[in-house]
């Protein structure tokens, strides 16, 4: 009898390959799992070390401020790379960097997020724990010598296995792991981060037990009429979402201008406040999941509600905002629940039909404050659902979900995280940015020289170069630092209004139609119409750094050339497909952009 | 290929030391948080000891959020709640405990209660009822039937009649054979309109115990009110301290006794003697109810038929007249139960005699029916 045919080399070794990354994902479902586990007792001993059961008003003051002294020192000297949530850092390592995090990231984040949310800053633990569990699956990836694009897709893995484990929700933890970090409910990676979050989940309960988060009544909706009262919750709901997000990104501004020496010392800044606030309200500290759950079973009455809401939205702001390691998960989870429970009450107290407890609403207003701040509908859903595992809970809940989400998208229009990136000059890619029209990218059609103005040259210096050269538009600054860009037509004003001697920048615009290297030949046209024939293409990485300009000119050289290369047949990807997208942008350094586009991302 | 198993292989012994150190910290967490949730547990107590409601409810709400499935932390918390006037929370409490463990007793027994302060009679009967129903551990019977017997006097209360004589009638079967048993079985049977079985608990108490003053008390009240006056005045003056309300009816039965025109083995003189006291009685509280609906300056209305109907017997009523007359003699004695009936509803004031003449009335009424 023959032996049967052996298979091809090359699918041998796909084969291994295939069966070395299953393997590989159940590890690192363990291993984010059990750190998810570890960060969470951690936070909880330290807790129980820094205040006890009964602190002092002097201990509640002092020991934010005093820990936050040594996260200062440590977030600014040894771990710059692991302040606030943690995970927008983990979507700019999956978009922009090749999901390569560095392995002092997840040691880093580890020991800050602990201090910090055990020193009683009102954060979360989900992000840290995402990031740590990215950063465990990116150093796991490198170090077994995986080709990139395999480390890229375990990113998103072994985030969505730590968030089961510290949520104890694996089916919302895939959600959102597609849904936030990938952006897109990817069916290849989606099995990987399935296994993972799973095997995270099972070894998250073995350890602590079944226990639920959450301890929820049974769910009831009394009266159809009720819907309306949902509505009202999801109108709330948008309305606080779009407070809360524009006061964090309002404050982050105002830190930020702080000169970068003080850096060490912001997150004792906050420290200061979030003491003086824990002397009123020393629920609003840390995570406050025991106050979740008493909301959720009616143990707060209105006034409490309101004011814990309140509270923990100021305090959530100065803790973020100054600079501390910690994310807003659990306290957009805390918010949602004071504030549904606030309006449950009223609800009860007032409609003219029978309505549920105010309970449900505080469950509910946990989905809604969530769909409207992180902006993650999906994950809302199916997260409430797990919690509940209640169907009834499904209706009121998209509809109070979708009014806030749709509230908080009008007037918020970028996502938190993604705003929050763009403070620190980072711009993640959104879905206009994948067209494949012609499968062409700025990239393939930029000119990498350019010329520049100085931004001190002054505005006579700049005339006479319009003059003499016959340009339209130039760039202002540096190819590391763009300025902006200024036309003659602008320049020619200001001379015959008489400011030859002002410096060239001050004729800068507010803000500056760009592209980034990614962004599809569909989008590059349309932006170069609006941007005076000289269109910037930065980097993504750090949006202030130059990487090319388009004009026609340079476009239409760009076709031309791949017509010719085409008749040669000297193209590398076969007939009709060009060169292909940018691969991730590798490690620059990340600085803000001073002149951001009007367009959305 | 090789290296990457080897290094699969040492990433698997790392999860699995992992897994190890991880369940060694739970543990040590877990233990930490039980201490903690003991000593605030105590210090709830302590504090609900002082009186210091809001303070117990805090530091138990503490010990309940660390341990939520510890019983004991949760009743703690909502006697607490209860004392600091959270009633509402107390009740979300409880409920959630019973959710859980829906045939404890106890759990049901403050849920009944609760439900008892706000007024809620059948959700109150129905966890008393679970609560009767649940499972009791051995030694905890008396509990049970002082719970029956509060869910007796809780329905009483309420004037669910009805429904506490079927309690009573478990307890009757569940309860010792007891003196003290007896009497109370008695009084609650009393209470409860059941004259008859009232009296047969009382007799059989005083046959455990003989000179039981409370069994004689008991007895008489339920002889009273099964129109037993002779043998009600026997039971009471065996009784050594006799409330206000016994003396009276004491007074009363021996008014009755002397004052019943239609009692046996009288003779003419005498029924017609007790004939025409009785009317005169009557006629007096009459006159005293109309004046005093003049006074006010309400229509007399059947006030005056009755008066209308006491003159034309008055004339006729005379003893001689009575003595031959048994038919007259009925006349009047429904003459005088419908003028004390009329003026029992109208006026205030009846004295004893009053009293005693109602009830010979009414004695003959449900006869005759």
């Amino acid at each position: 009898m023959s032996a049967p045919p052996k298979l091809p080399v090359a699918q041998q070794i796909r084969l291994r390959e295939e069966q070395l990354f299953l393997a590989l994902t159940i590890v690192i479902g363990v291993l984010a799992g059990l750190s998810a586990v570890v960060f969470s007792l951690s936070i909880d001993r330290m807790t129980h070390v820094f205040f006890g059961l009964a602190p002092s008003h002097l201990r509640l003051f002092l020991v934010p401020v005093i820990i936050s002294l040594v996260t200062g020192i440590l977030l600014a000297k040894v771990f710059p790379n692991v302040r606030g949530s943690g995970i927008p850092q983990t979507e700019t390592a999956y978009h922009l960097q090749g999901g390569r995090i560095p392995w002092q990231v997840p040691i880093g984040k580890f020991l800050t997020g602990v201090l910090c949310i055990g020193s009683g800053h009102s954060l979360g633990r989900e992000g840290p724990s995402v990031q740590i569990g990215a950063g465990l699956a990116s150093v796991i990836g490198r170090w077994l010598h995986l080709p990139p694009a395999r480390v890229k897709e375990l990113v998103p893995v072994g985030a969505a296995a730590a968030l089961s484990a510290a949520f104890n929700t694996p089916i919302a933890a895939v959600l959102f792991a597609l849904e936030e970090i990938i952006g897109d409910l990817n069916a290849t990676l989606l099995g990987s981060t399935v296994i993972a979050s799973v095997t995270s989940v099972i070894v998250a309960r073995s350890i602590l037990g079944n226990e639920p988060l959450f301890h929820v009544p049974a769910y009831h909706l009394e009266h159809p009429a009720e819907l309306v009262a949902y509505v009202l919750l999801g109108l709330a709901g948008g309305i606080i979402s779009v407070v809360f997000c524009k006061g964090l990104l309002g404050v982050r501004v105002l830190f930020k201008r702080m000169p970068q020496s003080t850096l060490w010392f912001q997150p004792a800044i906050g420290g200061v406040a979030i003491g003086a606030l824990l002397l009123t309200a020393p629920q609003v500290m840390g995570v406050g999941y025991e106050y979740v759950n008493q909301a959720l079973n009616g143990g707060l009455v209105f006034n409490t509600l309101l004011f814990l809401c309140l509270f923990k939205i100021a305090a959530t702001i100065i803790s973020y905002s100054s600079g501390n390691a910690g994310g807003i998960f659990a306290p957009t989870l805390f918010i949602g629940a004071m504030a549904g429970g606030a309006l449950g009450t009223l609800v009860h107290r007032y409609a003219p039909f029978p309505t549920g407890d105010p309970a449900a609403y505080a469950l509910v207003g946990m989905g809604t404050l969530f769909a409207g701040i992180i902006r993650a509908p999906m994950t809302s859903v199916f997260m409430i659902f797990e919690i509940t595992q209640d169907y009834q809970i499904l209706v009121p809940l998209m509809v109070a979900n979708m009014l806030s989400f749709a509230i908080s998208k009008r007037y918020q229009p970028l996502p938190v995280y993604h705003a929050l990136l763009q403070q620190d000059g980072v711009h993640l890619p959104a879905a206009i940015s994948h067209g494949v029209s012609s499968g062409w990218t700025a990239n393939d059609v930029m000119n990498t020289e350019a010329i520049f103005l100085p931004a001190d040259a002054s505005i006579a210096s700049a005339w006479e170069s319009a003059q003499r050269e016959g340009w339209t538009a130039r760039l202002v600054g540096t190819r590391d630092r763009i300025d902006g860009l200024v036309t003659a037509s602008a320049v020619r004003a200001a001379i015959e209004s008489g400011t030859t001697d002002e410096p060239i920048e001050s004729l800068v615009g507010e803000e500056t139609v760009h592209v980034h290297p990614d962004h599809s030949t569909d989008v590059v046209l349309q932006r170069l119409a609006e941007s005076n024939g000289l269109l910037p293409v930065v980097s993504r990485n750090a949006a202030t750094r130059l990487e090319g300009v388009i004009t026609m000119d340079s476009v239409i050289a760009a076709f031309g050339s791949r017509r010719r290369a085409g008749r040669a047949g000297l193209l590398e990807h076969g007939a009709g497909i060009g060169p292909g997208a940018v691969e991730g942008a590798g490690d620059k350094p990340t600085v803000a952009f001073r002149a951001g586009s009007r367009r959305p991302r | 290929m090789h290296r990457e198993i080897m290094q699969l292989a040492a990433l698997i012994l790392i999860a699995a030391a992992s897994f190890s150190f991880t369940r060694l910290a739970a543990g040590s967490n877990r233990r930490m948080h039980t201490r903690d949730a003991a000593t605030s547990y105590e210090a709830g107590q302590r504090a609900l000891r002082a009186g210091n409601a809001p303070l117990a409810v805090t530091t138990l709400r503490r010990a309940t959020s660390t341990e939520r499935e510890n019983r004991q932390y949760q009743l703690a918390l909502a006697t607490a709640l209860a004392a600091a006037g959270e009633f509402s929370a107390e009740r979300q409490v409880l409920v959630s405990l019973r959710n859980e463990t829906p045939e404890d007793p106890e759990v049901n027994v403050r849920l009944a209660r609760a439900e008892v302060r706000n007024g809620n009679l059948l959700p109150a009967v129905r966890y008393y009822q679970n609560a009767l129903y649940g499972f009791w551990p051995d030694g905890q019977m008396n509990a049970r039937r002082a719970l029956r017997a509060e869910l007796i006097a809780y329905l009483l209360g309420a004037g669910q009649q009805g429904r506490a004589l079927s309690e009573l009638l478990l307890l009757a079967a569940d309860l010792p054979n007891t003196a003290a048993s007896h009497n109370q079985l008695g009084g609650l049977f009393l209470r409860a309109g059941d004259a008859r079985r009232s009296l047969a608990q009382f007799r059989s108490a005083l046959r455990l115990a003989p000179s039981d003053t409370v069994a004689f008390a008991g007895a008489g009240a339920a002889s009273f009110e099964l129109g037993q006056y002779a043998q009600a005045l026997a039971y009471l003056r065996n009784s050594a301290h006799l409330s206000p309300e016994l003396r009276e009816q004491s007074a009363i039965a021996q008014l009755i006794l002397a004052n019943d025109p239609l009692a046996r083995h009288l003779s003419a003189q005498e029924r017609a003697r007790r004939v025409s006291t009785d009317l005169s009685r009557a006629t007096q509280r009459l006159s005293g109810c109309m004046a005093m609906q003049n006074a006010f300056g309400r229509p007399a209305g059947e006030l005056d038929n009755l008066q209308a109907d006491i003159n034309a017997i008055t004339p006729r009523a005379a003893a001689r007249a009575i003595q031959h007359s048994p038919e007259l003699t009925e006349a009047a004695v429904d003459l005088i139960f419908r003028v004390e009936t009329a003026t029992s509803q109208s006026c205030p004031g009846a004295t004893p005699f009053d009293r005693a003449l109602l009830l010979i009335g009414k004695q003959y009424g449900s006869q005759s029916q």
